[in-house]
């Protein structure tokens, strides 16, 4: 037997041993289990409160792909046989997680008749089978055979529920999946220890240690203190993580305003600031769990605690749990919600929250409220959180609380590089030419280290991986293959409205239960529309390919994010989903996939501009549409939601060229779909006039995001020169740079509410607009007054007893995201950079550079 | 205000009509006999459009364009190009380059010539008075810009008494006799221009009234431009000077009201396309010979301003011209803005913004 096949065998037993000593609690004649009886035929015995054996189980775990067959299961039988007489009126179980043969279900039903008296079956079928062994009536009268198909992660969680239906007092349901859940942990931690003394009266767990451990108070639990062991114990945990990354992402403030920046990227660690909780912000895959994970591990490395908890594994009010969860993390070192709440109030910890941004709101503000009372208190740890977007994550902290806003640096091509190198062990030049395409065909995309590698993989695969989508599509038929799933395209769909609807729940995770519900409907609708698959088969296709994973705390995961998105646009791509009426933060995602995988329809475009429209400006380069006349009602419908309520839009007119192209004449006077009546040259040199390239499938929604980008630009261009004469000294500067961060707020302000966006997408221009710049002079002499060194960051609010300049030198700089001289606010007005900074917040929105 | 040059016509003193159309040929028949000259010929020797070595001399005329793009953006106004040449670090001029280009500087003065005397034959001349005309604005100003400015000196030297643009014969060792014709076909066109005869028009029409409200602007405007403000503004960086006077001049302009405003405008309008024609167009015409036709992609227009892609085999710059095969964008395009968009498996894209010269749909054939 390998190594693997053993521990898996012992967890199983472990795992039924687990159930067994939560079942003796419910009668008062039994005292306790035993574990690892003397003999080799029994793997749990229950006792009773007078020492008799009351039943003996022995647990087989087998690969599915074998059955039991008769003769198997006789040889049990005879070994039981030989124990059953001295232990008159106990029975004994044989219980295996594989399946029976046709003769093997034959032996379960003799002994189900041989139960209540009837023999003759049992005794026909192991005539002359038992290797001349007698075997007593008696014995094979109080046998039985089970065979049930659960996994380690099915025993567990039937424990848990289990355990949860015996607490006493309990006063929440948040608080009874708690203590279900460390009741089974601590019983399992029980079962593994004795189960391995060598004294056979050590061995046993009493049914009174159970109901101990059903009755401890959650927040008052045992022995293990948050001190120097458990620290190194922790470490030690850390630092035996096998897969460390190659590449080690630095990362660098989200800037606001891009004058002068002098701040060098930097490792996490190196960004913190008293007092400060770094938000680290950054799309899927761009490394930020990566990020954290390092940073975990080069503390450890010098016996430093940096906690890394995932906020999807937060219940309501337990964020001690979560960080007794985070210090389990990578092997059980015994932590539990006290020692979590230890670590909580210890400065020289960092907890890092990922993913904060991605549980649905209700949660979310629960852990909002427990971030409050945490950082309010006089001693706590370090606080460090990432998501996805920083507006997101500062809106769940006050305002008083400052913060380091971070992003993860886009790799360079060089560590790009030697990521594809040390992943698919390459040699350079090949990972050289792939991670070149792979920035050629996925932009912006291929500096998310995770995409980087799918990228690599599908352009080595077929090289057609030509948008993110086929990319994803390219690998997962790759590993489908791979595992042996011809079907996986029917597969792929039904994981993907699975996902569809956690989607319109706003989330990608939920537990095992509710999983194999979503799996049941997937498998339902698919055989409704004539495909024949097993929700067990769906379930084995998303784990066997890694796609889908179950994580700790009984969640179900995607491997990735991303995963779930493309999976759920799969789903929408083949009609299987719907998108919910109002499009949300959740869904901008899984509409870009949708787009790259089956073009913008009408309906699309029409929700996408309303609730999404820096979305439907990502997506309009995937249109694809064959020309046709309700373009421009729909084009108009797609101004109506771009434009700003107050402003008109302009007129409209579709019309055909000599060549038969089409082509689009705004802001002439002229309107409609013209078709081959073109307009008169003078007519349309009077307005704004483009040919479409009908290669390019560009439609409605292809010219409704051009007129609003032009709109834009016109709104948000201004002229770089600044009407701000050279200041001549010390005095001037500090006036000409005050006048600069009231200016500056003021014009985003403006400019941000000029473009009237009601979307979330507004609100994320919006946030730009309500930060302040502030600004550190120095001092010293200097022969030009415009060569003055200045230090800028931007601030939610002005520190109470700071100015929004501060003149002198500072003491210590972090903090300070950039660095400039006088003469850069001389030369760029605060209404350009103003602008600039809209842009960009608008750019990242859209993914790419379209400002 | 767009001016439908294909309506307004004229008819010159000769009963020949006349149009904007016309000023291109001449433009190009100017340049033919431009092109004949033994300085032109030696300028264009070392010139790096047709030379491809790294003679000394080409060499720093490739990094006068790179760091000043006057090679594409007044390709003849080499009189300015030694002073601009000191000012760029990247260039070292040694006796040989200085000699160069004092050599090629009489060049410059032709053209200076040619256009201060196609200028002085404008209604008006030289009291011109227009906000843009005050001595301190940007279009008189001496200090160094790409656009040629009105010049003190030229304005006094009585260029509208000369039959034809003086100096240029003997500084391009020319037959004056050809000088002379093509310069008065060349005028004959701009004053047939409708630019020009839409500014005729109005200064005709001009009022005391009128002329009052221009005085009071360009006073206004004067004030504003005092050189100490501009000082305080702006000690060093020349852009930001003439920004700063540009944008007071706008600002004096856009109160004008009536007559008086239209003829502000209508008198940028015919010193743009003077100096378009006569700087940039004719100006490429000698150094490169022609207004390439180029197919562009993307294209996008704007009334007469365009946007496109081109990625042809040698890339335009600010100042350069190219006729546009599209059939909505007929015409010939002067280049004002351009970005190199870099990717590593579709090489270099180029976009240039661009602004249609008038009445060029046939020109340049």
């Amino acid at each position: 037997m390998g190594g693997v096949e053993a521990s898996a065998g012992f967890a199983y037993q472990h795992a039924q041993a687990v159930q067994i000593a939560l079942s003796i609690i419910s009668d008062a004649t039994l005292h306790s289990i035993r574990v690892e009886a003397e003999n080799d035929v029994i793997d749990v015995e229950i006792r009773t409160q007078d020492g008799h054996l009351a039943k003996g189980s022995q647990f087989k775990l087998r690969n599915q792909t074998d059955t039991w067959g008769q003769q198997e299961l006789i040889d049990e039988l005879v070994r039981w046989s030989g124990l059953a007489g001295d232990n008159p009126g106990a029975t004994y179980e044989f219980v295996t997680d594989g399946r029976l043969g046709p003769t093997g279900v034959k032996v379960r039903e003799a002994l189900e008749k041989a139960a209540s008296g009837n023999l003759h079956s049992i005794r026909q079928l192991i005539a002359g089978k038992t290797g001349g062994a007698v075997v007593s009536d008696d014995a094979l009268m109080r046998a039985s055979i089970r065979a049930e198909g659960l996994a380690y992660a099915d025993l567990i969680d039937a424990a848990q529920t289990h355990a949860r239906s015996l607490l006493p007092n309990v006063t929440s349901a948040a608080e009874a999946e708690e203590r279900g859940r460390w009741v089974v942990l601590e019983l399992l931690n029980i079962v593994t220890e004795r189960s391995g003394l060598p004294d056979q009266a050590d061995r046993v767990i009493t049914r009174d240690e159970v109901l101990a451990l059903l009755a401890t108070p959650q927040d008052y639990i045992p022995n293990t203190h948050w001190d120097t062991a458990l620290k190194s114990k922790f470490c030690a945990s850390v630092l035996a993580r096998t897969d460390v990354s190659p590449v080690e992402l630095m990362c660098r403030p989200d800037v606001a305003i891009g004058v002068g920046s002098a701040s060098e990227p930097q490792l996490l660690e190196n960004w913190v600031q008293q007092g400060s909780v770094r938000l680290l912000a950054g799309s899927s895959g761009s490394g930020k769990s990566t990020v954290v994970l390092d940073m975990q591990r080069r503390a450890a490395a010098h016996g430093a605690v940096v906690i890394a908890v995932n906020a999807e594994d937060y219940l309501p009010g337990r964020l001690a749990a979560l960080v007794a969860g985070g210090l389990n993390r990578h092997a059980f070192v015994g932590a539990h919600p006290a020692v979590g709440a230890a670590a909580l109030a210890d400065p020289m910890v960092v907890i890092a929250v990922d993913g904060v941004t991605e549980v649905p709101e209700a949660t979310r503000d629960q852990l909002e409220d427990e971030f409050r009372q945490f950082l309010a208190a006089n001693r706590r740890a370090e606080l460090v959180l990432t998501g996805r977007g920083l507006t997101a994550m500062r809106a769940m902290l006050t305002r008083s609380v400052t913060t380091t806003d971070l992003i993860v640096c886009p790799m360079s091509q060089h560590e790009q590089c030697r990521i594809v190198e040390s992943f698919y062990q390459l040699d350079s030049a090949t990972a050289q030419h792939l991670v070149r395409q792979v920035d050629h065909l996925m932009r912006e995309a291929a500096s998310n280290p995770l995409m980087l590698l799918l990228g690599a993989r599908a352009i080595a695969l077929n090289g057609s991986a030509s948008s993110p989508a086929l990319t994803f599509r390219t690998v997962i038929a790759d590993i489908a293959e791979k595992c042996g799933y011809p079907d996986a395209s029917v597969l792929v769909a039904g994981l993907g409205m699975a996902y569809a609807t956690l989607l319109d729940g706003q989330k990608r995770y939920c537990d095992t239960f509710e999983w194999g519900l979503l799996l049941t409907q997937s498998a339902q609708r698919l055989n409704d529309s004539g495909h024949s698959v097993t929700v067990r088969r769906l379930r084995e296709f998303g784990f066997e390919t890694g796609i889908v994973r179950s994580a700790p705390f009984d969640t179900v995961r995607p491997m990735h994010d991303s995963f779930a998105d493309f999976l759920a646009a799969v789903a929408l791509s083949r009609s299987l989903a719907r998108l919910p009426e109002r499009l949300g933060e959740h869904d901008r995602a899984r509409t870009r996939f949708l787009a790259q995988l089956s073009g913008v329809p009408a309906e699309l475009a029409n929700s996408l501009t309303r609730d999404l429209p820096f979305t439907a400006v990502n997506v309009a380069t995937s249109e694809m549409r064959p020309p046709e006349e309700s373009w421009f009602d729909e084009t108009n419908r797609y101004l109506d939601h771009l434009f700003p309520t107050d402003q008109a839009r302009p007129p409209v007119a579709y019309w055909q060229d000599e060549n038969g192209r089409v082509v689009v004449t705004v802001g002439a006077g002229i309107e409609g779909w013209l078709g081959s009546a073109a307009p008169d040259r003078a007519v349309f040199e009077s307005g704004w006039t483009f040919p479409l390239n009908a290669a390019d499938g560009q439609g409605p929604l292809t010219v409704a995001v051009r007129i609003w980008h032009r709109w834009l630009k016109q709104h948000l261009t201004v002229p770089p020169s600044t009407g701000v004469p050279v200041p001549q000294n010390l005095q001037e500067s500090q006036t000409m740079l005050a006048a600069h961060s009231t200016a500056l707020s003021q014009h985003r302000v403006d400019l941000s509410s000029k473009m009237g966006l009601p979307s979330s997408d507004g609100e994320a221009v919006m946030a730009v607009a309500s930060k302040q710049l502030q600004f550190a002079i120095s001092e010293h002499r200097v022969d030009d007054e415009r060569d003055r060194g200045v230090w800028f960051r931007e601030v939610i609010e002005l520190p109470t007893d700071e100015e929004v300049v501060v003149v002198g030198e500072l003491a210590d700089p972090t903090g300070w995201t950039g660095r400039g001289s006088v003469d850069s606010f001389v030369a760029h007005s605060a209404a350009h950079n103003a602008s600039t900074d809209l842009k960009r917040t608008i750019n990242a929105l859209v993914g790419r550079t379209w400002l | 205000m767009i001016i439908s040059a294909d309506v307004a016509r004229s008819v010159d003193r000769r009963g020949v009509t006349m149009s904007t159309e016309d000023v291109w040929p001449a433009v190009q028949a100017l340049a033919t006999t431009w092109s004949r000259s033994p300085l032109v010929q030696a300028f264009l020797a070392r010139h790096p459009f047709h030379n491809d070595s790294d003679d000394v001399v080409t060499e720093v005329l490739r990094n006068l364009q790179g760091g000043a793009t006057v090679l594409t953006e007044t390709p003849l106004l080499t009189s300015n190009w030694e002073p601009v040449a000191e000012q760029l670090p990247s260039i070292q001029l040694t006796g040989e380059v200085r000699g160069y280009l004092r050599k090629i500087a009489p060049l410059g003065f032709a053209v200076e010539s040619t256009v201060g005397w196609v200028r002085s034959r404008l209604p008006l001349y030289p009291s011109i008075p227009v906000p843009q005309f005050t001595p301190r604005g940007f279009r008189r100003s001496r200090e160094y810009s790409k656009r040629l400015p009105w010049s003190q000196q030229i304005l006094q030297s009585n260029l509208e008494a000369e039959p034809a643009p003086p100096y240029v014969a003997v500084a391009l060792n020319l037959n004056s006799n050809e000088v002379s014709s093509s310069a008065r076909e060349l005028l004959g066109a701009f004053t047939g221009s409708a630019e020009w005869q839409r500014y005729a028009d109005l200064a005709l029409a001009l009022t005391d009234q009128d002329r009052h409200v221009l005085d009071d602007a360009r006073l206004r405007a004067g004030a504003l431009l005092n050189p100490r403000l501009v000082d305080e503004y702006e000690p060093a960086r020349n852009e930001r000077r003439n920004q700063y006077r540009r944008q007071r001049v706008a600002e004096v302009v856009a109160e004008l009201t009536g007559r008086p405003k239209e003829l502000a405008a209508a008198f940028d309008a015919i010193d743009d396309l003077i100096d378009h024609a006569l700087v940039n167009v004719h100006g490429q015409l000698v150094v490169r010979g022609d207004i390439p036709l180029i197919q562009p992609t993307n294209l996008e227009l704007d009334g007469l301003q365009a946007s496109f892609e081109f990625n042809g085999d040698k890339a335009f710059n600010v100042g350069e011209s190219a006729r546009v095969d599209d059939p909505l964008a007929a015409g010939t395009y002067l280049i004002d803005g351009m970005r190199m968009n870099f990717g590593e498996f579709e090489g270099v894209r180029m976009s240039y913004t661009a602004q249609r010269l008038p009445s060029t749909e046939n020109a340049f054939r």
